[in-house]
């Protein structure tokens, strides 16, 4: 499903990822971990197509992550990614930001709305559809985030830092979710610092130290 | 969201600047307008001095019917000559009581005798004016000759004048507003930039996010368009008493509503192009 093949990248003389290569299967559950500049985030905007590799390839499915970034948005709609500072659109409600991805997919009204009625249901928020970023908790924040990321029912889910400004009990309703759509059948790759998620999920781990990969345990541990 | 939504949404989070965009382009459009209506204007005027006589020739009370057909057929074979008219004392006066019904005062102690028999000619150009004026002169029957020629060489260089003007100014006004479009759609881009960095995340190619920036330039020059032009069909309605006792006989009044119609569709679609112009110069040089 997400294939790395020898891809390095370079910042300048700076070696963020060194000849680094890993494949996910459909359905897997998989942590990234490492410490700050060990190339994780530079991992993520590699798979979402923000830069692209100095060499190496990537695939997402059966296709190689376009060289032009011209025709990166294709690429983006068939991943859900949610971010640790949520990126909502402030003047949009929960509905509308929701509903983002299907409208830039051009679905009609009426299945937009059944759709993210769905995914409202499905993270709790049903109550909240008309509110506005501002209105929100945290931790509600990163569902409608969560709901975004499922709404157009993609088979990879990335989810970068979530829990990062989440606290303890918003977090683990969020990597319950998690667990839940994982369980449906997507893929899930979550970045993360949290020692305790990681430890009690016992998932597949693979560890990044200085762009290089560590670690890659089936059942692992931080 | 809509994309027209998306961009009625982003003039309400931004009024100052979306009022500053419309209210440029409702000046310029209004100048526009403005030098439309008084180009159309003098046109109307110079045709109508060009299609009335031109020269008059006053008879002598003595000339004779014979010599007056003479005269009038000689004048009829000259080349560019339009048309030759008789007007009879009776006919002059008939005339005379016409123009000044309004005043009996003027119309007491005036006979069919006091006035003059005369030729009108039109000719179809100038120059044609000036020699017809001439042979008048040479002739016995004829008292004085009236000659418009200075009217309408007047009013044509006016006219002229009128149109050039008129494009440099507009031509000018025009690229002003299509640089506060572009530099106030810029400016809008620049503030969105979050939004945009979260649209392209969640799969937006470029156009998806540049409609509605391209719409809400549309927008600008379409109102723009309609507000100068009806400010300005509003001073004209002010003015059109005063018009009307102006020009007098000059059937300038009332403006045909096809001509209102016309322009201001043709400034609506114009608005509309400098909208877009301005605003996708905007999304190409900022939205990157």
């Amino acid at each position: 499903m997400i294939e790395f093949v020898k891809v390095t990248k370079k910042f300048g003389p700076v070696v963020a990822l060194d000849d680094l290569s890993f494949k996910i299967e459909k359905g897997e559950f998989v942590f990234l971990t490492g410490p700050s500049g060990a190339g994780k985030t530079t991992l993520a905007n590699l798979l979402l197509g923000k830069f692209l590799p100095t060499s190496g390839k990537i695939f997402l499915g059966q296709e190689e992550i376009p060289r032009s970034l011209a025709k990166i948005h294709l690429l983006r709609r068939k991943l859900g990614v949610i971010f640790q500072d949520f990126k909502l659109i402030s003047d949009r409600t929960v509905f509308e930001n929701i509903a983002l991805p299907l409208e830039i997919m051009g679905r009609k009204k009426a299945e937009i709305k059944d759709r993210v009625g769905e995914v409202l249901r499905q993270v709790n928020l049903g109550e909240r559809i008309n509110f506005f970023p501002a209105q929100l908790a945290g931790g509600e924040l990163q569902r409608v985030s969560l709901a975004r990321a499922l709404v157009a029912k993609p088979e990879v889910l990335l989810a970068d830092e979530p829990t990062g400004n989440l606290d303890p009990e918003s977090a683990w309703q969020l990597i319950k979710l998690l667990k839940e759509i994982n369980k449906l059948g997507t893929l899930v790759l979550m970045t993360t610092h949290n020692i305790d998620i990681v430890n009690s999920l016992c998932e597949r781990v693979i560890k990044l130290e200085k762009g290089r990969l560590v670690k890659d345990e089936k059942k692992g541990k931080y | 969201m809509g994309h027209f939504r998306t961009a009625l949404v982003h003039i309400r989070r931004a009024p100052y600047q979306s009022l500053a965009a419309i209210l440029v382009t409702s000046l310029t459009f209004f100048v526009a307008s403005l030098f439309i209506f008084l180009a159309a204007g003098s046109l109307r005027v110079l045709n109508f001095f060009e299609t009335r006589p031109q020269v008059t020739a006053f008879l002598k009370d003595e000339a004779k019917p014979l010599e007056i057909e003479n005269l009038k057929s000689n004048i009829s074979a000259m080349e560019n000559v339009r048309e030759v008219k008789f007007i009879s004392k009776e006919e002059a006066l008939r005339i005379y009581r016409e123009q000044n019904k309004s005043d009996p005062l003027l119309l007491e102690m005036v006979t069919a005798n006091i006035l003059p028999a005369s030729l009108d000619v039109s000719a179809t150009s100038l120059e044609a004016l000036g020699e017809v004026a001439a042979f008048f002169k040479k002739q016995p029957i004829v008292e004085e000759v009236a000659f418009q020629e200075d009217v309408v060489a007047t009013l044509s260089r006016w006219t002229q004048a009128i149109r050039t003007t008129g494009i440099w100014i507009i031509s000018f006004l025009f690229f002003i507003s299509l640089l506060i479009i572009l530099v106030i759609s810029g400016v809008k881009i620049a503030l969105r930039q979050e939004e945009i960095e979260i649209l392209r995340l969640v799969g937006a190619g470029t156009w998806y996010i540049s409609w509605p920036f391209i719409l809400e330039g549309v927008i600008y020059g379409a109102i723009g368009a309609m507000l100068g032009w009806g400010a300005n069909f509003l001073v004209f309605l002010q003015l059109s008493p005063f018009l009307n006792s102006f020009l007098a006989e000059i059937p300038l009044l009332p403006v045909p509503p096809i001509f209102l119609g016309l322009t201001l569709f043709g400034e609506i679609a114009v608005g509309i192009l400098i909208g877009v112009l301005g605003s996708l110069t905007a999304v190409r040089r900022y939205l990157r």
